[in-house]
């Protein structure tokens, strides 16, 4: 179950690789940082995914909570 | 993808702060919520403060005026970042120290990312909104996995767990683990501040 899971997050972590290599040779405006861009350019959502940013730092590092 | 909607231009042009939260920023708070509710099954009671503040943040976000953004030079960002993931390597993990470290790196973060004015509308390329679902659909597929392993150990209490915290953890009592984790954790939070209306 172990090689599973670790399996299961090896495999999204290369669609996730794979497909934005192959999206970005078809569009080359089509970059991740152009992605993040968009997505950032509103306070609501920057402050959303910097408290999800932050949080994965804190579960790891300082919460007891794993 | 981006909150800027046609009503948000009305409003805009009308002097005004829309009502309505566009569905972009109602999608990240109930995201927000979902995620709190699961902290309420765990009994993990600060993180469950955490994301149902940061909903009420986010939900609030959308009313005070936008702040014109002066740029932190990207040298002083990376300079505060290296720092900080020094002492974050060097202080044991869930410790008094690193709670008030990685506590001042969220407050900091946040004064970082609050103020910004939108760039305004800027066009999603069919390739931008491919990028956007593959994305979305990848990092939601995570998010089942390790909530169907939550439920698998909350219905089955004495089997090992393979949510992504239990593989990752004892990684994180090395110190090459220990370094890699926060190398990345912190290279992606100076990537976020340097996007959006700073991008």
């Amino acid at each position: 179950m172990t090689l599973l899971s670790i399996a299961y997050f090896g495999l999204c972590a290369a669609l996730l690789v794979l497909a934005t290599w192959r999206i970005r040779r078809a569009d080359p405006e089509a970059t991740v940082a152009a992605l993040f861009d968009r997505l950032l350019d509103d306070r609501a959502v920057r402050i959303a995914v910097i408290v999800v940013w932050w949080w994965l730092g804190w579960h790891f590092l300082a919460g007891a909570t794993l | 993808m981006g909150a800027q909607t046609d009503a948000d231009a009305d409003a805009g042009a009308a002097g005004r702060r829309p009502r309505a939260l566009p569905w972009p920023v109602l999608c990240w708070v109930t995201v927000l919520l979902l995620i709190g509710i699961v902290q309420i099954v765990r009994a993990q009671w600060f993180d469950t403060v955490v994301f149902f503040g940061a909903a009420l943040l986010v939900a609030a976000a959308r009313w005070p005026p936008a702040i014109a953004a002066r740029l932190v030079p990207l040298r002083v960002v990376v300079a505060a970042a290296v720092l900080a993931g020094i002492v974050v390597c060097v202080l044991p993990r869930h410790g008094g120290g690193m709670v008030s470290v990685v506590a001042a790196i969220g407050i900091a973060a946040l004064a970082l990312a609050w103020p910004g004015r939108a760039a305004g509308p800027r066009p999603w390329t069919p390739g931008l909104r491919r990028l956007a679902w593959v994305w979305s659909g990848l990092v939601v597929a995570g998010c089942l996995w390790e909530l169907a392993q939550f439920v698998l150990g909350e219905i089955h209490p004495d089997a090992p767990s393979y949510a992504l915290s239990d593989l990752l953890d004892p990684l994180l009592d090395g110190a090459p683990g220990r370094f890699l984790f926060t190398a990345a954790w912190l290279a992606g939070g100076v990537f976020l501040l340097r996007r959006g209306p700073r991008g």
